[in-house]
């Protein structure tokens, strides 16, 4: 990989719930090069949202940060105030959600909202921020700006709801975005013209990429290398079409049989296959290899103790399989 | 539907609801089991006047034509005449509503000013020692009897103390008699500011520090209660979130934006409160003896004030009824403007 923009290492967390402590990281290690595209896929609730919180440091109140270090540009992340975080949030960092119908405010204008990003991050305020806003608008391709900035967002269509997410999210030209299942809440056709103009303002503008899909198709296309999640645990890494093509973890190798053939994948139906079995309960999770109850290729010591983080292929997996990087 | 439909809609419900309501108050006093026409008469009527007035208002036809003419006279603004003062119901109300109206708007402002931005730092330190500060005190706020409360700020400040005036009619109106004040608004806090009178003013709003503090305590527990439920509602939101990846900073996104997605319910709070507080204005009018509002002519048309010598120690019907009807009417009003703020602030309501 080129220069790391960011770089996870050691990432302890766990979150306090009813049913006792759910430890979901635990040493987890990751990390972005500079202008890159790094796909993270895995299954709903293997722990995508919660890593990218963790970066942003937005975590919910029950969640312990329990030790590691969260590296940009040369910043721990975790060694700043909650002030200095604000000033990374916006600026050096920034986030594009799941579902935009929910993620921006119904009682404000596009434009409001807007305009609030831009005197955060710029300090422009008035005429100035107004002329930025609508720049940033036609940038991610939505040409009547003026009509927009005045609609209230659920005047809008979802794609274009994520388009303003996107264009507020690169405001002030930030390092890394991450953008945490930006499409899932739109229909196909504009999933493919978000993830387009992603890719084309990331070229042009430069910056990094963590994309959050649980599609690993999706994260193939678009995506430079694919870090696999499964239960909490990065399971597999390495370049994207290696990770699709010549998949080493027996959980890729089943989010691999599931995407559906070219022909099935104008039908909407995206959930046609899904891997057996299910996410195991994280408060309780199973001792040693947490991907062992659903494995096929289950062996004695995947019961007991967890594997080490060998080098598989052009890849590395987190399996015995693999134990000593021989395979 | 456009937002003119919307606000005609709103409109035509508050008619509906009027009307209601005084069909209401019509059949409850004819549950009084006496001839209305004794009551309208005036004091001791001879057998003559009832003859008349129980023609002239069709007391002796059946009761769905007594209660046209008494819809068709209340629409028309007649109210009948006061026993106790020998007027005109709606000329008595007119002349005292507007300092009423004074007194129930400076305590919902006080309320509505200091609950919000408490409810916001409650809502924002949930469950930390700042909050349960606040709970103990919005608790205790909303269960102190105002009566008692009333009584309690006269004792410490008026008669311990001695920096407030217990209840300063008389001598504000002896103020005001040499220094007086044009009528405009009718209110005499308003009249006595807008005719440059500060030393007025200055007279006036001094006798209302203790009424207001009286009536502002329950309206700020709910308000503070009510703002904090709401503002911890809206900080859970995705667009919370949302604003604060985007870095905006925590005071913009508390004041500036989860603010106003926590309003709206709390301002139907506000505008129950302020027509619940008429109740309270009648009250505390009687027992700081204010410049008289609608509350003296309650207690001299119920003839139970506490300091009232009263006139007389019948009940004014007319007077009693004229005070309902308006009384619904503001809180009819006040329902119809918080309708309007509503949709100001989030136009969804309308789809
Ligand atoms: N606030 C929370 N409290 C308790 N458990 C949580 C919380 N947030 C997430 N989790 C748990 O952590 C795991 C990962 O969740 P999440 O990061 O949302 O996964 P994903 O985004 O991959 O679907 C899940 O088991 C989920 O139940
Ligand atoms: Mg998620």
């Amino acid at each position: 990989m080129l220069d790391p923009l960011l770089s996870v290492r050691d990432l302890k967390l766990s979150f306090q719930t009813e049913r006792g402590e759910l430890r979901l990281f635990q040493g987890l290690n990751l990390d972005v090069g500079k202008g890159e595209v790094l796909g993270v896929v895995g299954e709903s609730g293997s722990g995508k949202s919660t890593l990218a919180y963790s970066i942003i440091r937005l975590l919910p109140p029950n969640a312990r940060f329990e030790g590691g270090s969260v590296v940009l540009g040369g910043k721990d992340l975790t060694k700043l105030s909650e002030k200095q975080m604000r000033d990374v949030r916006g600026r050096d960092i920034t986030m594009v959600f799941q579902d935009p119908t929910t993620a921006l405010n119904p009682v404000f204008r596009v434009k409001d909202q807007m305009l609030k990003v831009i005197k955060a991050n710029i300090g422009v305020e008035g005429a100035e921020a107004r002329v930025l806003a609508m720049g940033m608008l036609r940038n991610v391709e939505l040409p009547d700006a003026a009509a927009i900035m005045g609609s209230f967002p659920y005047e809008l269509s979802g794609g274009m709801q994520q388009r303003v997410m996107i264009a507020m999210a690169l405001t002030s030209n930030p390092q890394l975005l991450i953008a945490d299942e930006p499409t899932s809440a739109v229909d196909a056709t504009i999933q493919v013209q978000i993830l387009k103009l992603l890719d084309r303002l990331r070229r042009e503008k430069g910056f990094s990429v963590l994309l959050i899909t649980h599609s690993i198709a999706v994260a193939k296309e678009v995506s430079d290398r694919i870090a696999v999640m499964y239960a909490g645990d990065i399971v597999e890494e390495g370049e994207a079409e290696k990770v699709v093509d010549s998949s080493k973890h027996p959980y890729t190798q089943g989010l691999v049989k599931c995407i559906p053939a070219p022909r099935a994948r104008h039908e909407s139906r995206r959930d046609l296959a899904t891997v057996p079995g299910e996410v195991p309960d994280l408060t309780d999770p199973p001792p040693g290899c947490r991907f062992h109850p659903r494995c096929p290729y289950v062996m004695d010591v995947c019961r007991k103790t967890k594997p080490g983080y060998w080098k598989a292929g052009d890849s590395h997996a987190l399996c015995y399989l693999y134990e000593g990087g021989k395979a | 539907m456009n937002i003119g439909a919307y606000v005609i809609r709103r409109a035509l419900l508050m008619v509906v609801v009027l009307v209601g309501t005084i069909t209401v108050t019509f059949f409850l006093s004819h549950l009084v089991p006496s001839n209305p026409a004794i009551f309208f008469g005036g004091q001791n009527p001879t057998p003559q006047e009832i003859q008349r007035i129980t023609q002239e208002y069709g007391f002796n036809t059946p009761l769905y034509n007594q209660f046209y003419i008494y819809l068709r006279d209340v629409l028309t603004g007649n109210l009948g005449m006061s026993l106790s003062f020998q007027l005109p119901v709606l000329a008595l109300i007119l002349e005292g509503l507007p300092n009423t109206l004074t007194l129930a708007a400076i305590s919902t402002a006080i309320a509505l000013l200091i609950g919000i931005p408490l409810g916001i730092e409650a809502a924002r330190h949930a469950g930390k020692r700042v909050d349960s500060l606040l709970r103990v005190f919005s608790v205790g706020f909303v269960g102190l009897p105002q009566f008692w409360l009333g009584i309690i700020l006269q004792l410490v400040f008026a008669i311990w103390w001695g920096i407030l005036p217990i209840g300063s009619y008389g001598g504000t109106l002896t103020y005001l008699s040499f220094h007086p004040i044009k009528t405009i608004t009718g209110s005499y806090l308003v009249d006595a500011l807008l005719s440059g009178n500060m030393g007025g003013f200055a007279a006036i709003a001094e006798s209302m520090i203790l009424p207001v503090i009286t009536l502002s305590l329950y309206p700020l527990g709910i308000i503070v209660r009510h703002t904090r439920a709401s503002m911890l509602a809206t900080l859970n939101q995705d667009y919370v979130r949302t604003a604060r990846a985007y870095g905006i900073p925590e005071r913009e996104i508390n004041y500036g934006l989860a603010f106003r997605n926590a309003l709206p319910p709390v301002l139907i709070y506000a505008g129950l409160i302020f027509a619940g507080s008429i109740i309270g204005v009648i009250y505390v009018e009687d027992v700081f003896n204010l410049i008289p509002g609608i509350g003296y002519l309650v207690i001299y048309g119920t003839g139970t004030g506490i300091s009232s010598s009263g006139i007389s120690g019948s009940v004014d019907t007319p007077l009693i009824l004229g005070v309902a009807i308006v009384t619904a009417i503001i809180y009819a009003l006040s329902n119809f403007a918080v309708d309007l703020v509503q949709i100001y602030y989030d136009r969804r309501i309308i789809k």
